[in-house]
């Protein structure tokens, strides 16, 4: 059985706890355990960040989201019309280089990675299209 | 998030609650920023009432870290949860920050 849920709101840095907040509402009400709901939590945080912070740098718009819940997985689809950007072509950041070599850039796209079991981008009719899934139960963070 | 201040002997303990998201990744960032240009470089960040952290509070708390690497000076942190760990963990923070359980620990072994 799968059920979906959608949400969608303006793409402003204020608005990433409503994100949050009804993601954990969603999942929890489908009976996600609390693992898995804090790792795809996670995941869409720092996708929707992104989307807020670089894709709509210079321009307003909304994102929309869609969760859907199966018995063994969640998939939750990010659609946004901001810049193109596609989080699959970020370079991983070097984990074990020391605090003085430590690069900033790459950290949200490896936690989106590490936290998925897989991820799917595509650039379609001017709108960004990030889709993530989470085997349920699977290890991860914690 | 809240930040509270105490400060035991040369040691400046900031403690951190709520969430540390995109929405407030600065604020700790500025924070231990203004602490530093007060003079107080040795640092104890304690998370323990921190359920939430992103990777922009991450970067946060490194550029902290890197800020601090005089001799004499010190950025610690403590009370991570479990979630919170292993974001750290994920973000390989765990191998280059030096992170105790408790305050106590942290500061029996400064």
């Amino acid at each position: 059985m799968k059920t979906c849920f959608h949400f969608s709101t303006k793409a402003d840095i204020e608005n990433l706890p409503q994100i949050a907040g009804w993601l954990e509402e969603t999942l929890a009400g489908a009976g996600v355990g609390e693992k898995d709901q804090f790792e795809i939590g996670l995941a869409v945080d720092e996708a929707c960040s992104n989307i807020i912070l670089y894709g709509y740098a210079d321009r307003s718009g909304t994102i929309d989201i869609e969760s859907c819940i199966r018995d063994d997985e969640l998939t939750v689809t990010i659609e946004d019309a901001g810049k193109p950007f596609n989080p699959l072509e970020v370079t991983p950041p070097v984990l074990d280089a020391d605090i003085d070599h430590r690069k900033i850039g790459g950290l949200g796209v490896h936690l989106i990675r590490s936290v998925t079991d897989d991820l799917f981008y595509e650039y379609r009719d001017g709108k960004n299209i990030l889709t993530l899934v989470k085997v349920r139960g699977a290890v991860g963070c914690g | 998030m809240d930040l509270h201040y105490e400060k035991q002997g040369d040691i400046q303990i900031v403690h951190i609650t709520g969430r540390i998201d995109s929405t407030k990744a600065d604020l700790p960032g500025k924070v231990i920023g203004k602490t530093i240009e007060n003079g107080n470089r040795q640092l104890l960040l304690d998370l323990s009432g921190v359920s939430y952290i992103n990777s922009a509070g991450l970067l946060a708390i490194l550029a902290a870290a890197k800020r601090l690497r005089n001799p004499g000076d010190r950025c610690v942190l403590c009370g991570l949860s479990g979630e919170v760990r292993g974001i750290f963990e994920l973000a390989g923070f765990t191998k280059i920050l030096e992170i105790y359980p408790m305050v106590g620990d942290a500061i029996s072994y400064w």
